[in-house]
């Protein structure tokens, strides 16, 4: 009942705070929607069939009921899943999604994965690479085999079934690579002819060759209500060079978008975790890597123009528990380095459950809760960038863990999703050279007049018009000629837009008495205030 | 040959002369008076920065005279700290916001005066390295001092001389009734190089 009625608190609050936007909607609405969801969809993970079928149905129905304009899915890692999944955002008939999924990683050379060694399961003793191709091969009393199946889900879920000795059996023969030749699907390749590749025999030299799990699929993929002008996947480099086999294709897929406001860079990933078969503290440390290469990254491509990275870090900051006192960070030092760049919105998180988190958010302990789902931003304008933080929720129930309609408790994912409202950039200061005249002044009308220039120093066009706002250091002078006030700063304007290299100039006039000595502080702003 | 090592010299001389006063920038100020003579008025000199970031400047005014008459009665400057002497002796002012200097005259038929900008907001290279410039005002007002004249500017300044942020200065006469010179000084350091090379490759072509 408690639950109930905060559901339904926050859905009014939320209805609210939509209400407001949309009322501010007769003139344009400066704020991206944005949310990342972890879908709990590797293909090893529990009712995966069942959750992404839901998904495709849900997800599109709440990206357009809470309007938003960008999505990160994370962890979509099997190939069939996925589409599954993004068919839902393409046959939507309420909005033309835009889906970036970066290829697979191709694994050259990886084949004949599985070892020979022995293993004995109710009597029968074969060499684990056959037990694999039995597990996969030996019909089933219903008619059919697991290799039959066309889904990768079902396929991995059908083995598992027939033969649920088998995963452990491989990790205890240091037979990892095995695994992840089964998950790699080739181009092309029919799950049968994987099997041959992978199982028929063994050569240890091959098998070091599947580097990566999941058969290379990466787990970020973005989806933007605005066509991308720019995408590229960025693998996380730590990882690239690593010796460690069978690690997940870790990395950000990138879009850049064009919005109304300007250009908005878009960064969608997972980081790595306990999850990936490393022990702690080397995933700890790598997670530490990822972190340092996403601030590399997001600069690099950003330069200082709105950016906005929707990614589940795998790290988190504290948040105590109101009823047990007990905090839920993970790897808050690796999630530190995040913060050093990026604006990070983790304190304004609301509608939180108790204990505060985003994953696995019914463990009893705080080691088991973890608040890793975030979004952040870089380049944005001011301290009123965001309207708050807040858990997916879709008629009422909060999104993620809510059991699916009609499936006997299974939840979408063990991940809530997060969404929020960012204020794009407009603000160009750290893109434009800005150069003043001295101050030509009339004694007789106490005016002073300024001229300024504003040259835009990036390499790209700033979209028009130009705003130069002054923030004035003296009270006794006022602004005699601005256009306007915005945030109680007084703005000129220089319509058209601005190329690159081109200058923009405004000539300011200040009212005040004989001897006034005062400075300003300009920033500009480009599109819109 | 003689001749010739001394025309380099000279031109040697030039150069390190421009390297060694690339900081200051003179100019010589006549302004006709005579459309005010006997009216009273007021003369007003400033030195404004601009609002962001100025290195700083001085302007020194040097050689005064008129046959008007100045009113040390009437003198009004604001802020004091910014200023130092009188006119017609030398006067001294520190570059701000707003410095006014604001003096009654009689007027003649004649102003003259010399202007010296120095500091390290003057850069003949443009090396200043500043984001905003400053400005030497020269302004003439009527008997109630709130009405320019000798002026057609829509700020009623007369004349100035405009440093930009990179510290290059430039001067420019807003009223015909003002000339600006540039002091031998700085007209040489901006001409003699070149009279130096046009005469070097003249003597080369006579050989």
């Amino acid at each position: 009942m408690r639950i109930k009625n905060l559901s339904m608190v926050l859905f009014v609050a939320f209805c609210l705070a939509r209400g407001a936007f949309a009322q501010a909607g007769s003139s344009p609405s400066p704020v991206i929607h944005a949310a990342v969801f972890n879908t709990d969809g590797t293909p090893d993970q529990a009712n995966l069939t069942s959750r992404v079928t839901a998904m495709a149905t849900a997800l599109p129905q709440l990206a357009d009921a809470q309007n938003l304009d960008v999505v990160c899915l994370n962890e979509l890692r099997d190939a069939a899943s996925r589409s599954t999944v993004l068919a839902g955002f393409q046959n939507d008939t309420t909005t033309t999604w835009n889906i970036y999924q970066p290829a697979a990683l191709a694994q050259p050379g990886c084949q004949d994965a599985c070892t020979t060694s022995l293993y004995e399961y109710e009597g029968l003793t074969l060499p684990l690479n056959e037990w694999v191709d039995y597990c996969s091969t030996v019909m089933l009393p219903a008619g059919y085999n697991c290799a039959s199946l066309t889904s990768e889900a079902g396929f991995q879920s059908c083995v598992a079934s027939v033969c649920p000795f088998l995963a452990s059996a491989l990790v205890a023969a240091n037979n990892a690579s095995c695994q992840y030749c089964m998950a790699d699907a080739v181009q092309s390749e029919s799950i049968p002819q994987r099997l041959s590749r992978c199982a028929t025999s063994y050569d240890p030299s091959s098998a070091a060759k599947c580097n990566y799990g999941y058969g290379g699929q990466g787990g970020a993929t973005l989806i933007s209500r605005y066509p991308f002008v720019a995408n590229e996947y960025h693998q996380f480099t730590e990882l690239a060079t690593s010796t460690i086999p069978g690690l997940a294709n870790w990395g950000i897929s990138y879009g850049k978008i064009q919005t109304p406001l300007g250009p908005v860079h878009l960064f969608c990933a997972s980081h790595v975790t306990t999850e990936s078969g490393m022990d702690p503290s080397t995933a700890q440390q790598y997670n530490g890597y990822q972190s340092q290469d996403v601030l590399s990254y997001i600069q690099s491509k950003a330069n200082g123009e709105a950016a906005i990275y929707l990614a589940d870090t795998g790290s988190g900051p504290a948040v105590v528990s109101s009823s047990t006192g007990a905090a839920n960070a993970q790897w808050p030092g690796n999630f530190t380095v995040l913060e050093g760049l990026l604006a990070n919105l983790g304190s304004n998180l609301v509608a939180a459950p108790d204990p505060a988190c985003t994953y696995d958010c019914g463990s009893p302990t705080p080691a088991g809760a973890a608040y890793v789902d975030h979004i952040m931003t870089s380049g944005v304008a001011t301290t009123a960038q965001v309207s708050g933080v807040s858990l997916i929720e879709l008629n009422g129930a909060t999104f993620f863990t809510t059991p699916i309609p009609g499936s006997g408790g299974i939840p979408y994912s063990n991940h809530f999703g997060v969404l929020t409202d960012i204020e794009p950039s407009n603000n160009v200061t750290s893109q434009v050279s800005i150069t003043s005249s001295g101050l030509s002044y009339n004694r007789g009308t106490k005016i002073g007049t300024e001229t300024f220039t504003v040259q835009n120093t990036s390499s790209s066009a700033m979209a028009g018009p130009i705003y130069l706002a002054l923030a004035i250091s003296n009270s006794a002078v006022s602004a005699a000629n601005a256009a306007g006030t915005s945030a109680a700063l007084p703005y000129w304007v220089s319509s058209g837009s601005l190329a690159a290299r081109a200058k923009a100039t405004f000539s300011v006039s200040f009212s005040y008495p004989v001897g006034t000595s005062f400075t300003t502080t300009p920033t500009v702003y480009a599109g819109s205030l | 040959m003689k001749k010739q090592y001394g025309l380099i010299l000279t031109l040697l001389g030039a150069f390190a002369a421009i390297s060694a006063h690339a900081d200051s920038a003179s100019y010589s100020f006549t302004v006709n008076t005579s459309s005010l003579a006997t009216n009273y008025g007021y003369i007003d000199l400033e030195l404004n920065q601009g609002t962001l970031l100025s290195p700083p400047i001085t302007a020194t005014i040097t050689g005064f005279a008129t046959d008007g008459t100045l009113n040390p009665a009437d003198l009004t400057i604001t802020p004091a700290g910014d200023f130092s002497g009188t006119l017609p002796g030398t006067l001294t002012i520190t570059a701000d916001t707003n410095p006014d200097y604001f003096e009654g005259i009689t007027f003649g038929n004649r102003i003259i005066f010399d202007l010296t900008l120095a500091g390290p907001g003057v850069s003949r290279s443009g090396n200043a390295g500043g984001t905003s410039g400053t400005l030497f005002q020269l302004s003439f007002f009527d008997s109630t001092g709130s009405n320019p004249v000798l002026t057609t500017d829509p700020s009623g300044i007369n004349s100035e001389v405009s440093v930009d942020a990179t510290g290059v200065p430039t001067a420019l006469s807003l009223d015909p009734s003002t000339k600006i010179i540039p002091e031998p000084s700085t007209f040489v350091l901006a001409v003699a190089p070149l009279f130096a090379l046009v005469a070097l490759a003249r003597r080369g072509a006579r050989a």
